[in-house]
């Protein structure tokens, strides 16, 4: 029961897609577990943030709380010139 | 005092000799006369300026008469060469200083490509030039020495076709054989949005240098071989490699700059609700805009010289068979400013030199698409390369046009003052206005004088509610910075005007950073606020960026590729001082290094105190303060005057700066040493 209802969309921007396609599907009740799943955590370094349901979220986003059916992107953020 | 007798003044508290290994001269060309100076900065100014941007404060400083002009031919204008310039992978920039036309403070603009570095490899680091030439003038170098050559057959050519010219009259390809600086017809033409171009795509853009060297008469300056002697005081290539290792292993050059360059960050700036979108009345636009949708139109990446990142994006419409011309155009006559464009009556457009180019970056993205209303890539894309072309600074002249089209939209200027339509979205328009900004035409005389409009009399006063600028210079990034309150105070205290390349924190968007309080500590030297809508902390971030960013532009470092600039891994002031001892022999700490970065801001408050610039001046465009941002997480956002005015007095505070924002008087009295000692 538990797995259907935690299901949650995410889109993987380019690098780190390695085999899993654009669009995977997962098990997850924040964006916490995202990032244990990905194997993301704490390089400062990358620049990799997440947006839920279209909003971008720029801290605090391992308590971030997901609900079924949410739709997490992963995207690239920078600063340009 | 004439500019004349400021240099006679300066030229006994110059050096008559190289003061270390690869130091290049300061070469004085008074244009009118048609004589030459030559000198060499003092070490004692090295060591508090390093060179590129912070020697040109140095000198211009010294030079500048306030009591004259900006565009009047005794303000000099310099160009300067970074200390590490060429000789350290991604150290390809340099800037060029004056008082800016355009916002009438401090100019001072930086680029890439190759014009910079051949400066570095014929021995010049500084070349001041002042006074009107008689006639139009290509200033020729071979090495280190000048030749006026007549500019006749090189007027009424913009990039493409100067480009070309000078590749055939001087034989030589562009980067390898010679650096080339020059101005285009907009430049001719004063336009005030104009820049210099230092290469097919990077310009020298920001404060309008292209009108300053048209007034000057010198369409171009060409300096051609490899002359210099750059051995070094110590073997610097080992360390060299560890910088190249470095840049190309974070993930900002693997995952992004390499692979689609800066318009990447259209599309989180418009998912958090703060891009930029007609004239910042909207923050958000169209994912038809978002990176990906250009990699049909990239053929590849180009970069500058040496420099392993290659983070500029070409395109090419032409692969699809289009021409960048979008559907509403192919719906009416063809545009008629220039012969070269498309005839959009026949149903395949014809490709003209436009269909392909180099760019764009994430500021054109921006400026050309939401705050124009424009939704079409190749629109964008089209666009840019127009602007290359003609030379214009894309971060003004789409700030100019969108200011004109809200002016229009709220029937402050009519149909009938325009001659055109200036709805949001009308291409057709945008396209047109370009050539006539180039040539000053019609309405293209009004976006020419870009924020000076109102001063000119084609706006009336009331207009500047709308204009997106500070200290008279539209906002260089699209990013509407009403949520990120580092990125705000930054292009408050920018002392070029609105510009985020002097000192924006661009790490408030990286929520890992945001979440790890001691990392981000340590990185900023000090607590700064997790949350990027938080006031607290935030003038501690902009201090230590604002400083790391001057001593990469005195080095000759590209910001890309700046540590903090996107970044905690990317170079800084360890590689820096190491480079700097290895190349020049002068020995430096990470503090001093650092107190040269914020000796540079200092400098350049002092140039613009000079000019009239107080507290008032460090401040935001009126929207921010009284207008909330519409959408997204932040919905609500806005600046609040009271803690934006507590910020900035923190910030003056660990700046050393007086409540007035100029040096306090102990330090200001170091730096007059400095200057005039």
């Amino acid at each position: 029961m538990l797995q259907t209802e935690s299901r949650v969309t995410v889109r993987l921007p380019e690098p780190l897609r390695e085999g899993r396609g654009d669009v995977i599907t997962m098990n997850a009740t924040s964006l916490g577990d995202i990032i244990a799943e990905l194997d993301l955590a704490d390089d400062r370094d990358e620049l990799f943030n997440f947006a839920v349901n279209g909003d971008l979220v720029l801290h605090g986003e391992k308590d971030v709380a997901l609900k079924y059916g949410d739709e997490v992107e992963i995207v690239v953020a920078f600063a340009g010139g | 005092m004439s500019i004349r007798a400021r240099i006679d003044a300066l030229f006994p508290r110059l050096a008559s000799e190289q003061q270390f290994p690869t130091q290049g001269q300061t070469i004085f060309v008074d244009l009118e006369r048609q004589e030459v100076r030559r000198a060499w900065i003092p070490h004692r100014v090295v060591t508090q300026l390093l060179g590129g941007r912070g020697v040109n404060m140095f000198l211009l400083h010294n030079l500048l008469d306030e009591a004259l002009e900006p565009i009047h031919p005794e303000v000099p204008l310099i160009f300067g060469t970074g200390i590490l310039t060429s000789m350290v992978p991604s150290a390809s920039r340099g800037n060029v200083t004056s008082w800016s036309p355009e916002s009438r403070v401090l100019m001072d603009s930086n680029a890439g490509d190759y014009f910079p570095s051949f400066m570095k490899l014929n021995g010049i680091d500084h070349l001041v030039l002042y006074g009107k030439a008689p006639k139009w003038t290509l200033l020729h170098f071979e090495g280190d020495q000048p030749k006026f050559v007549d500019a006749a057959p090189f007027m009424g050519l913009d990039n493409i076709d100067l480009r070309a010219k000078i590749a055939n009259d001087f034989s030589g390809v562009e980067g390898k054989d010679y650096g080339l600086a020059a101005i285009t017809t907009a430049g001719e033409n004063l336009v005030l949005c104009s820049g210099i171009m230092a290469g097919p795509k990077a310009i020298y853009a920001r404060g309008g240098p292209g009108a300053k060297m048209g007034a000057l008469n010198l369409k171009a300056v060409l300096i051609q071989g490899r002359s210099a002697d750059l051995s070094t005081a110590r073997p610097h290539k080992l360390r060299n490699r560890d910088v190249a290792v470095k840049l190309l292993n974070t993930s900002v050059v693997k995952n992004a700059l390499k692979k689609r360059g800066t318009p990447f960050l259209y599309k989180p700036s418009r998912m958090l609700g703060a891009m930029g979108t007609k004239n910042n009345q909207e923050t958000t636009w169209t994912d038809k805009l978002d990176a990906e949708n250009i990699d049909p139109y990239r053929p590849g990446m180009e970069g500058c010289f040496a420099c392993p990142v290659n983070c500029r994006p070409l395109n090419d419409m032409s692969v699809l068979g289009e021409s960048g011309v979008g559907s509403r155009e192919s719906e009416t006559p063809a545009v008629d400013h220039v012969a070269a464009t498309p005839d959009t009556r026949q149903p395949t457009p014809i490709p003209d030199k436009y269909v392909k180019g180099d760019g764009p970056e994430y500021v054109t993205l921006g400026k050309f698409g939401p705050n124009v209303g424009i939704t079409e890539v190749t629109q964008v894309l089209r666009l840019n390369n127009i602007c290359n072309d003609l030379g214009l600074d894309t971060a003004s002249t789409g700030s100019a046009i969108s200011w004109a089209m809200e002016l229009y939209q709220r029937g402050m200027i009519t149909r009938e003052q325009t001659q055109i339509d200036l709805e949001w979205g009308n291409y057709e328009t945008i396209e047109r206005l370009l050539f006539m900004t180039a040539k000053r035409e019609g309405f293209g005389d009004v976006i020419a004088d870009s924020s000076q409009a109102v001063a000119t009399g084609k706006y009336p006063r009331e207009s500047l509610d709308y204009l997106m600028a500070v200290k008279g210079l539209t906002q260089s990034d699209p990013h509407d910075a009403r949520i990120l309150k580092a990125f705000a105070l930054g292009l408050a205290v920018a002392t070029r005007g609105m510009d985020h390349l002097r000192n924006r924190v661009t790490l408030e968007i990286n929520a890992k950073i945001n979440d790890s309080p001691d990392f981000k500590a340590e990185l900023y030297g000090g607590p700064v606020s997790a949350e990027p809508n938080s006031y607290e902390g935030k003038e501690t971030a902009v201090r230590r960026c604002e400083n790391i960013y001057a001593v990469g532009d005195s080095v000759g470092m590209c910001r890309f590729t700046t540590k903090l600039f996107n970044s905690p891994s990317l170079p800084g002031y360890e590689e820096f001082a190491d480079q700097v001892a290895n190349v020049t022999g002068i020995e430096l700490t990470n503090e001093a290094i650092d107190h040269i970065g914020l000796n540079v801001m200092g400098v350049e408050r002092l140039i613009n105190a000079k000019l009239g610039i107080t507290r008032a001046d460090d401040t935001l465009p009126k929207r921010w303060f009284e207008e909330a941002i519409g959408v997204g997480p932040y919905k609500g956002e806005k600046i609040d005057r009271g803690e934006f005015d507590k910020m900035l007095s923190r910030f003056y505070a660990i700046s050393n700066l007086t409540e007035e924002g100029v040096p306090k008087p102990e330090w200001r009295e170091e730096l007059e040493g400095v200057l005039t000692a």
